[in-house]
């Protein structure tokens, strides 16, 4: 096993076990501090795979802010510290054929694919070329984003939006 | 490195919007606190412009940009089709948000900018911009169910739209990713080519992602096991919006779905095709059941909407072929009657209450008799009773479905149908036949509404008269896709 | 692929085991002695009032969500910045176009009091 094996196995081990956390944790405040591993073990794999600008990315706006906002919300919430989220275990064996059902076949499809791979090479450095693709081909859904970005301003800015009279 | 050079025109029609979009929004910034700005009759302005630039991208003959954004005969046809709705909507909207006590500017705003998703929707060959286009759209609806704060219907229809839309969204983004594993590019017609002469090592994956697609579009077109935040959701969002989502996204959904599967996912026909028919059947038998059920009028046409869905993919299957101008045919029909059903709720609305009930409706031909009229063409055209839009897009709709050897199908759709004219029917008996009860509650008819209830009245009359002229224009965008 | 990035794996490493390092050193060497000050939550010196566990006004809510909505903006301009000289006039009007748009909505928020506290 060369290194950069082994990297990665350290990588996946960090993703999903704080995955896991996330999903069985008993406070809710753990899972989100669980999910800043997962997110940074995700931004590990891009830059692995050599997708620099995404792993950047996937920090600056996950880690720096997506989860700031999560634990937010956690605070905005009436005692949501203490609360036990373990809700009453219904359906279990139904659930478990589903979710071994479902691994299985994606497990195996993604097993037995010819995935289509490129050339084969990362690229050395992607965040130019992202960015000529931006100003080029994808100069729409560029700007579309923005409008993305705006109409979410908007939505929060009229969830907050104190009722006046009108 | 020469810069690149980006034709940018074909976008005109979706950069009008936009621009007025931000125009509202920055007229409402620097309106004193308390007070609308004058939206309707900025956005007016901006759909005109647009629709004028649409008229002039066809005689230029569409265009392309970056292979991401394509104006062809079939996004001009959708073009105009959301613009048209917008444009009725727009007209909808100014009596009924004063009546409901929500007028503001940013409903404009927002309207707009869904409506630039919808174009973008409908017009991108490359399946990320086809997701950014969604997600305008979505979010941007979202923020307007949720627009009636006071209410808790609106604020429950807003949270339940967007779990639902953003598990769909999930399923859709899980889809395209699976479909690039398998062929190695995002662009529709290189996922096409690739998929053309796949080897058994990639069918599999491709299927999946075809799957998960047809699961992300199901919830968006509101198709029947992914169809339990319809009611809800159409129930509590304002009225208006309501007509909007009924009219625009089902159109521009299914816009997509036609554009993906056609484009992308013909090689795959065989596998997705049973699984389409499979959801149309449950989609017309459980839309119309529900519809049976309700008393409030809201939500009968919120299942009304699941049932067509069900109509909508039954010609679906059929889609490489005939099926495509069927579907694009009835859903200009579909669009006219339900922004007219939902419009003529909203017209009514007065201090914040609107006709809900049958016994709302009752006896309404005599109080506003043009209404009532107007109202009864829309239901019997949803009955597809003949002379009427309905029944000529139904038509088509089920002899596509026969033509490409699902007969079964056209079967189950002509007898849910006659089930669904009990449901329609109901209220118009209950306008015609029965005494008004009480006062008179309902607001008289605004003159806006009521250009955009006449219109919408007429399109359906004339479509049911003489289809041909909107007929040969499907054909003419069917063949675009192909 | 992995040679360029293994400054960062080392820094991240060394920083990881410098944490855990503490720790450990000092739960194995120290012993706990309690005291009433010592076993007080430190609040920058000055005796803290009620708790922490308090339910934030929503307002917050709204900050975050501007300050993620500039952040994805500024990843944006990561890459349009990288090949700003080559792009010319036609990239900078392209992102003012981008940037425009969001601030159209900064400008909304502001004047609408969406941030009044």
């Amino acid at each position: 096993m060369n290194a950069e094996a082994a990297v990665f196995y350290v990588l996946a081990a960090i993703t999903v076990g704080s995955a896991a956390v996330v999903v069985l944790a008993r406070s809710l405040i753990y899972s989100a501090f669980a999910l800043l591993f997962t997110f940074v073990g995700v931004a590990g794999l891009y830059l692995l795979l050599g997708a620099d600008f995404l792993a950047a990315t996937q920090l600056l706006i996950y880690v720096g802010g997506i989860l700031v906002l999560l634990l937010f919300g956690v605070m905005l919430t009436h005692k949501l510290y203490d609360l036990d989220l373990r809700s009453e275990v219904t359906q279990f064996l139904p659930g478990v054929i589903v979710s071994i059902g479902l691994f299985a076949v994606l497990a195996l499809t993604a097993w037995r694919t010819d995935w289509a791979g490129g050339d084969g090479r990362a690229p050395a450095a992607t965040t130019r070329e992202i960015g000529q693709l931006f100003m080029g081909r994808y100069l729409l859904p560029f700007e579309a984003a923005s409008i993305l970005l705006l109409v979410a301003l908007m939505g929060a800015a009229m969830i907050v939006r104190r009722k006046r009279s009108a | 490195m020469t810069p690149p050079v980006v034709d940018v025109l074909p976008a005109i029609p979706a950069l009008i919007l936009a621009v007025t979009g931000l125009a509202v929004l920055l007229a409402q910034a620097f309106t004193p606190r308390g007070q609308a700005a004058p939206g309707a009759p900025f956005s007016l302005a901006g759909l005109l412009a647009a629709l004028v630039a649409v008229y002039l991208l066809a005689a230029r003959g569409g265009g392309d940009l970056g292979g991401t954004y394509v104006v062809d005969a079939f996004s001009l046809y959708f073009h105009a089709l959301i613009i048209g709705v917008g444009l009725v909507v727009v007209l909808l909207s100014p009596s009924y948000l004063r009546a409901t006590g929500i007028d503001r500017g940013e409903y404009y705003t927002l309207v707009l900018f869904s409506l630039v998703g919808m174009l973008g929707l409908v017009s991108c060959r490359e399946l990320v911009s086809l997701f950014v286009s969604l997600e305008v759209m979505s979010v941007a609806l979202y923020a307007l169910a949720g627009l009636h704060r006071a209410r808790p219907e609106s604020q429950e229809a807003a949270l339940k739209y967007f779990i639902t839309g953003a598990f769909s969204s999930g399923f859709l983004l899980y889809g395209i990713a699976l479909l690039y594993g398998a062929s190695g590019s995002t662009s529709l017609v290189a996922v096409g080519a690739a998929l053309r002469t796949p080897g058994p090592a990639t069918a599999a994956l491709a299927t999946m992602g075809t799957g998960l697609l047809l699961v992300g579009f199901g919830f968006k077109v509101a198709s029947v096991p992914f169809h339990m935040w319809a009611p809800d959701v159409y129930e509590g969002a304002p009225t208006t919006i309501t007509a909007l989502m009924s009219a625009g996204v089902k159109a521009a959904a299914f816009g997509a779905l036609l554009r993906v599967f056609g484009q992308a996912l013909p090689a795959l026909a065989a596998s997705w095709q049973p699984a389409v028919a499979a959801l149309a059947v449950v989609t017309m038998v459980v839309g119309n059941l529900g519809a049976l059920a309700q008393s409030n009028l809201k939500r009968m046409l919120a299942y009304s909407s699941v049932a067509h869905a069900g109509y909508l993919l039954a010609a679906v299957v059929a889609a490489p072929g005939i099926g495509v101008e069927a579907v694009l045919f009835y859903l200009v029909a579909y669009a006219a009657v339900n922004l007219g059903g939902f419009g003529a709720l909203a017209a009514l609305a007065r201090q914040g209450r609107e006709p809900l009930s049958l016994d709302d409706v009752a006896g309404l031909a005599s109080r506003r008799p043009a209404l009532a009229a107007a109202l009864a063409v829309y239901l019997i055209s949803l009955t597809g009773v003949p002379v009427s839009a309905g029944f000529v897009g139904k038509f088509f709709l089920f002899r596509a479905a026969v033509n490409a050897g699902w007969t079964s199908l056209a079967v189950i759709g002509v007898l849910m149908s006659v089930v669904s004219a009990y449901y329609y029917l109901r209220v118009v008996v209950a306008m015609y036949m029965r005494e008004p009860l009480g006062e008179d509650a309902w607001a008289p008819v605004p003159p806006s509404a009521g250009l955009a209830l006449g219109l919408s009245a007429a399109v359906v009359l004339a479509l049911g008269v003489h289809p041909e002229p909107v007929l040969t224009w499907a054909r003419l965008a069917a063949r675009s896709l192909l | 692929m992995l040679p360029p990035y293994v400054p960062i794996l080392i820094l991240g490493g060394a920083a990881l085991s410098f944490a855990l390092i503490t720790l450990l050193a000092s739960s194995l060497l120290g012993k706990p002695r309690p005291t009433p000050a010592k076993s007080a939550i430190y609040e920058c010196g000055v005796p803290a009032v009620g708790t922490a566990r308090e339910r934030f006004p929503i307002k917050f809510y709204l900050v975050c969500m501007i300050f993620i909505l500039l952040d994805v903006d500024a990843a944006f301009l990561y890459p349009w910045a990288l090949i700003f000289r080559e792009l010319g006039m036609f990239g900078f009007i392209e992102m003012l176009v981008f940037v425009g748009l969001l601030g159209g909505g900064f400008v909304y928020a502001w004047k609408t009091g969406a941030l009044d506290w």
